[in-house]
This record gives C-alpha cells, structure tokens and sequence, in this order.
C-alpha cells in the first residue's frame, strides 16, 4: 500500500483523512506537534510523526516535502483549516507537486486523484485529476471517520532540522461570544436587510423563540461587525435541521455554506430575492412585520 | 530601493456566470475584473510600501486581456505594474501561476514583501502566496488582518486570524503575505488616481522573459452548475399571519419545529 502524509486540526479530522487515504488506497501517516500525537495515534492511521522543534505544523513544510518525496509517498492530504491550507500549499510549492483545495470529493482514478470542488463563488463544480505526488485539503465532513478508529498507532519522533524563518509572537485565543452554530440543530441566519439596532434585537428575539443560534452573512460580520465568523463560501458551513434565512438576497457565496440544512426557509421583502430559489419555504414580507408574528405563532 | 508587490489575478466576474437548465455553464459572456480580494491586496501592498519607505508595484500573469487591468491597478496605488502575458494563462493552475510570478519576481529582483489575497475569487484555491515562498525560500504568512514593520524594515510583525487565535508572527523579509479583507479598507479610485494611473508605467513580459514554464499539474475536467434542491414553495396567502400560521404547520409537518 502506498501512503499519505495528513494533517488535522483535531482527532475527528486526522479520523476523516485516514479513510480519505483509504480511499485511494494508501496508508496515512499523520504529522502532529507532541502534545497532539496520542490524540492522532487513535484515530486508524498507520503512524504519527511527532514534529520536534517547530512551534507549529507550517514550520516543517519544506522538511515534510523533502520526506514524503524520500519515502516515495503519494501525497499529502490536510484539512482545510488555515494550518492545514498553509501546511499542504507550502509541501505543494517545495515539492512542485499539483494541488488541489477545498475538495467535496476525493476518489483514486487512473492511478492519480480526482477531487471535485466548488468554483465561482458556489456556483459551479469541477472535477479536476492530478497525477504523481499530488497535494490535497478536504473539506470537514467529506469523510466518515474510519470506524476502526481506537487502537493506537506508533508514534515516532521527527526533528525538523531548519524550520521555517519565522516565529510566533504571540497567540491570542479567540473569545467567540455568539454561538456555536457549527453544532446547531436550528439557525436563523440574518443578512443586510437587518440595518439598525432594534433589528438586531428582533433578530435575536425570533433566534430564541425558534430555539436557534443566530448567524449571518458576510456584511453582518464585517460591515455591521454584529458577529464574529459568517456563513458562506469561505466562512462557516453548517448542517442544522432547520435554517431560516431573513433579510438575506441568496447569493451562492451565501447558500453554499447552508446546502446542507436539512430544512431552509427564506423570509425576504423582495419577492426576486435569490434565496427563495434556495429555500424550501418562502415568504414574502418585511421581517419586521413577519417575525412578531413568528414568535407569537411559536409562543403559542 | 526595495519594493513592495502586489499579486492580483484578473479574472471572470462570477456574478456573470450563467448556469443553464442542463446545468452546464456558461462564462462566454461574463465580464473580467481584478478579482475582489485582490483589490484589498494591492491596497494593502502600496500602504505597507509607504510605511516602510520602499517602492510599490502590482503583478500579474494573465493572458492579452489582463492588459487592460494594469490602469485599474495602477489606480490603486501601486507606482508601477508589471505582467507577464500568455494564453496559457487561462488554464494556468496555481503550481503555474505560482513559478510564472516567482520567475517575474526574480526578474524584477528588488522585492522586499509580496502581498497577495489568501485566495482569488474565481477558484479560491489559496496556493499561490504560498508557491511564490516556496519557490523563492522566503517566509509565508497568510491570513493576515495586519502588518507592521519592524525598525528598518528587517522583518514584518504580522498577525494572523486563524479558527481558535490570532496569533502575532514575526517573519523576516524579503518575505510574502496573503492578506484577508478585513486587512485594510478598499476605496473606489476616485479622478485623481484615475488620471493619474494613466502616467504610471507599465511593464509587459512573455513567458520566456522571465523563463518560466506555465504548463498546469491539474488536469481539469467539465464545469457544471451547482445545483441546489429545494422544494421552492411560496406562501402567499393574503396575510402575514396566515403565511406565518402555514409555515409553523409545514415546519412541524418537516419534523424540525
């Protein structure tokens, strides 16, 4: 069997990207900073490489490239966290090596890789092939974890001899105060059409009668500056059973970060808005009008 | 002097990408633009210039009509532009644009810092800010919301925004960035930079004037539309209250309420 170098963010990660290996056919050989490799070692992959000397997974690019091409692997696939997209783009460029990002699929064929992934915005898919020591990142969730998962891999050392030239300052964890609408079973999603702060009120009123977390599009976050991360294309994607989307257009950088909900409802006053073609249910109307009327409908 | 450049991509306006009811694609009659990240690129990349006392300048790998975004950029502020020219350019993947931009870069020889966006907004693949580093051995640091730089332009204090931090990194130049929007704001050229992109030069090369190989590694297949399916349907009773009362029944019918 070949093999494959993987990187994730976290166990469920590295777990998702041994059965992406698997599935064309390689071993994974996941690399983990120290503190992370009992984690990593129990998630069905053939080995971890725990990096020395570095303060973060980026830091041994070059070294990881020079290693994978030793030892005649197949590639790298990582997740396609700011770590792992920097980690694989970095092995990509010293190893010259095709890459391909953000795959939704991922799949052996004709002795190579073939990924499909989404262009434009959300608006189409490709699928796209790359031969010979090929570089991925995967999208969270493409993979089931393999089930195999629990009996623990070797772990190995690696000194990584010359790191990359620069270093950490220093490291802030981000205070998230809304919430976690990555594990939601309901979101109501707001968009532009909310302007002041008594929408924003309503908006968190209805969030509550409906059970939901509150969540946004991209000008919520970096316009209004209402929330911290967005749903859409290269924000956040999220799988609830329900979404209600008010005051949001539809764009497909937008919807593509919902196609998963189980349930989307779009209230918007302008009856072309996109997002009704995204939408299970639709109606047209000020939510500032529809949304009382939601929240006294789900009191009673 | 050193100088400070600014990689942009011109590329189709996805706005103007049209899915047909075949769910093939259509980007025949889109128009082109620099991509919007990139916009926010060679913004940050002529401030940065300033602060630090180095020149600025944009680059770009595109094919003939990549020619006509040169004013466009120049009105952003960058001093200079500069942009390697080829057909190639359209199927060019991120491994070619990454060796095409370095070979420029080498070319040009007086880069302190390379600012690009994390990710174009045509294919988003976030390689290329990273294929340049590799190729030119310098440090790599995307998903940066601001930079400053340390006395004498030695290094760049650069902090990042990552999933759970932001962290502070510091890297040495000549080095390369990849900027997220939030880095700087993105002003609409007003006359005055308009008129005056006008007299900035410009700098065109081919493929062999920078010695560079733009053949792609990825072999890519057909587009086709992403289709989302849903059920569509409108409640459109005369009221509010009645479209409000339908909707609780059809949710609570779905199982999701």
């Amino acid at each position: 069997m070949s093999q494959v170098l993987v990187y994730g963010e976290t166990a469920q990660q590295v777990a998702e990207l041994a059965a992406a290996a698997r599935s064309v056919d390689a071993d994974a050989v996941a690399v983990a900073l120290p503190g992370d490799a009992d984690d990593a070692s129990k998630t069905g992959v053939q080995k971890v490489l725990a990096l020395e000397g570095v303060d973060t997974v980026e830091q041994a690019a070059e070294a990881l490239a020079r290693y994978a091409l030793e030892g005649g692997f197949a590639g790298l696939m990582a997740a396609n966290s700011v770590r792992g997209q920097t980690l694989a783009a970095l092995v990509a460029g010293y190893a010259d090596a095709p890459m391909d990002t953000d795959a939704t699929k991922l799949s052996a064929k004709d002795g190579g890789w073939s990924i499909e992934r989404l262009l434009f915005g959300g608006a189409a898919v490709r699928e796209e092939r790359m031969g010979g020591f090929a570089v991925a990142t995967v999208c969270p969730g493409v993979f089931d974890a393999l089930s195999e998962n629990g009996a623990s891999a070797p772990v190995e050392a690696l000194a990584i001899g010359s790191p990359a030239g620069w270093r950490i300052v220093d490291e802030k964890p981000i205070e998230r105060t809304g919430d976690d609408i990555t594990k939601a079973d309901r979101v109501l999603g707001i968009g532009m059409g909310f302007k002041s702060d008594d929408d924003l009120t309503l908006a968190r009123r209805l969030a509550e009668a409906l059970g939901a977390g509150l969540g946004g599009t991209r000008g919520i976050v970096e316009e209004r500056h209402w929330l911290d991360d967005y749903i859409g294309i290269s924000g956040l994607s999220i799988h609830p059973d329900l979404y209600v989307a008010a005051g949001i257009s539809g764009s497909v950088q937008h919807t593509v970060g919902v196609r998963d909900a189980k349930v989307v409802v779009a209230i918007n006053a302008d009856k072309d808005a996109a997002m009704f073609k995204a939408a299970d249910y639709g109606i047209v109307g000020d939510f500032r009008e529809v949304a009382p009327l939601l929240i006294d409908a789900l009191a009673s | 002097m050193s100088r400070v450049v600014s990689c942009y991509k011109y590329v189709v306006d996805e706005q103007d990408v049209v899915v047909n009811p075949d769910s093939s694609v259509s980007t025949d009659n889109a128009s082109r633009k620099i991509s919007d990240y990139d916009r926010c690129a060679i913004v940050a990349g002529s401030k940065l210039a300033k602060e630090i006392g180095a020149g600025s300048a944009c680059l770009t790998f595109g094919d003939a009509a990549a020619e006509k975004s040169l004013k466009d950029a120049l009105s952003r502020g960058p001093e200079e532009a500069f942009a390697v020219i080829d057909e190639g350019a359209a199927a060019a993947d991120a491994r070619a644009t990454g060796r095409v931009l370095a070979a420029a870069l080498r070319t040009m020889g007086d880069a302190a810092v390379v600012v690009c966006a994390d990710g174009s907004s045509d294919v988003y693949q976030r390689q290329t800010g990273a294929r340049i580093a590799a190729a030119l051995g310098w440090g790599y640091v995307p998903a940066a919301v601001s930079a400053e730089a340390e006395e004498g332009g030695a290094a760049l204090l650069v902090v990042q925004k990552l999933e759970d931090c932001l962290r502070t990194v510091r890297v040495e130049t000549p080095c390369v960035i990849a900027v997220l929007p939030e880095f700087t704001e993105v002003p609409t050229p007003g006359m005055k930079d308009i008129l005056s992109a006008k007299k900035k030069p410009q700098t065109t090369w081919s493929l062999a004037d920078v010695e560079a190989d733009a053949s792609p590694g990825v072999e890519a297949g057909a587009l086709r539309g992403y289709v989302v399916e849903r059920k569509r349907e409108m409640l459109d009773a005369p009221s509010a209250q009645e479209n409000v009362a339908a909707l609780v029944t059809a949710l609570k019918k779905e199982g999701v309420l």
